[in-house]
């Protein structure tokens, strides 16, 4: 069965869907974030829909309890790059998503939850990439 | 002598008119009392698609859609009692049939004459087919233009900070020009990875519960997209309508001035974690 890989970064788990997601397959997405939060002892999700066309009420209604059963087993979630088409349909639907977390892309999302990349300068030192608001305001 | 020469004056006349009438690119016909036709120019055969001789004497009801005919027959009696002369069918499209069946748009002007007695009614036709087409690409073309205009005028967006957009709204507010508003808006936020969007409501006319809904639609929609969305340009009266209305603005970040918002949207920008 075809399944959406979840990949640990640190203390964040990142689910970034590059396919059209059906019903069971996001129900199987739901499990898999969960236990996977159990399993790492993850304390954020990044879920990337960036590539996600079509958002429906049922999808848009399992992100939401999946954030809710996140926020529960103590993981916070953001919900990442929302296309502009999807956006309208789910605001013209009343599917506002109260409580969700959002960003505009993965770095903003790893940013707003208190993360963000470093360079490591030979000496071991961690530095901070100066790019890095460079990328937020979209000039990379 | 002198019958002799009113006579030749009559005929070079007849004459002249005929070649004048032959001449015109409009069609010309005379109509007796009953409807029958006594005379017409070249134009209408061309017009019309008959010859002389399938028309001549024939009720003016051949040119009509069969539609129309029975109809006609009556509103031409009514002419002949009272007769004026004047435009056909002020207001409402007028349509004539040819031989082959199919039908054009049509203007005409109608004359009543009297000769020997007998009233006749002169017509004048007008194919304009061409013209309507014309009419009509001419208003699209209006109306399009003043549409995008409109839409283009109303929606700007200015790029005021790195990652910060204000889209300024003027005038009245409706759920066209929100829509559009917010199409543009999302669609920047996209491709310019915008993170804080500000709208601006310093011009815009009346804030009701209409408008209202628009803006926190819009601001759900920034939100949802992974952005942040002030709402600046409050001015008293705009706060004290919205409060008596009942309107819950809670979900959204007001603030009184332009330069208020800007400062909050680069603490936004600056610390990264929205509000």
């Amino acid at each position: 069965m075809q399944s959406i890989p979840v990949l640990k970064i640190g203390p964040v788990l990142l689910v970034s869907i590059q396919t059209e997601l059906h019903d069971s397959l996001a129900v199987n997405l739901q499990d898999t974030i969960l236990y996977k939060i159990r399993d790492t002892r993850a304390r954020a999700v990044l879920i990337d829909i960036t590539a996600m066309e079509i958002v429906d009420s049922f999808i848009a209604r399992i992100l939401s309890e999946t954030t809710q059963m996140a926020s529960v087993m103590d993981a916070r979630v953001v919900l990442v790059g929302m296309r502009p088409a999807v956006t309208m349909t789910l605001v013209d639907m009343g599917m506002t998503l109260p409580g969700i977390d959002t960003a505009i892309n993965i770095e903003a999302g790893l940013f707003k939850l208190g993360y963000e990349l470093c360079a490591i300068r030979q000496d071991g030192h961690a530095v901070r990439e100066p790019a890095l608001m460079e990328t937020v305001d979209g000039q990379d | 002598m002198t019958t002799t020469v009113t006579n030749k004056a009559t005929a070079n006349i007849n004459k002249i008119l005929d070649t004048v009438l032959d001449a015109a690119p409009i069609g010309f016909l005379l109509v007796d009392s009953q409807g029958r036709i006594k005379h017409f120019n070249k134009h209408c055969e061309g017009l019309f698609g008959f010859t002389k001789k399938e028309l001549l004497d024939k009720p003016i009801e051949t040119l009509l859609p069969g539609q129309l005919r029975e109809s006609h027959v009556g509103m031409r009696d009514n002419f002949i009692t009272e007769p004026w002369p004047r435009m056909m069918g002020a207001g409402r499209e007028l349509f004539a049939q040819r031989k082959d069946g199919s039908q054009f748009p049509i203007e005409i002007g109608l004359g009543p004459v009297e000769i020997e007695g007998e009233m006749y009614v002169t017509a004048t036709v007008i194919d304009i087919t061409e013209k309507q087409q014309h009419d009509a690409q001419k208003k699209a073309r209006l109306e399009q233009s003043h549409y995008e205009e409109l839409m283009q005028l109303s929606s700007p967006l200015l790029t005021v900070w790195k990652g910060i957009k204000v889209l300024p709204l003027v005038g009245t507010l409706d759920s066209i020009r929100t829509q559009d508003a917010m199409e543009k808006a999302l669609t920047c936020m996209a491709e310019e990875q915008i993170r804080v969007l500000i709208v601006d409501i310093t011009g815009v006319l009346t804030v009701d519960t209409m408008v209202s809904d628009h803006l926190i639609r819009m601001a759900t929609a920034v939100r949802l997209m992974g952005g942040d969305c002030i709402l600046t340009g409050i001015s008293p009266e705009v706060a004290r309508t919205v409060t008596q209305l009942g309107v819950d603005l809670s979900t959204l970040h007001t603030r009184a001035t332009l330069a208020d918002g800007l400062a909050l949207g680069i603490k936004v920008i600056e610390t990264g974690r929205g509000f």
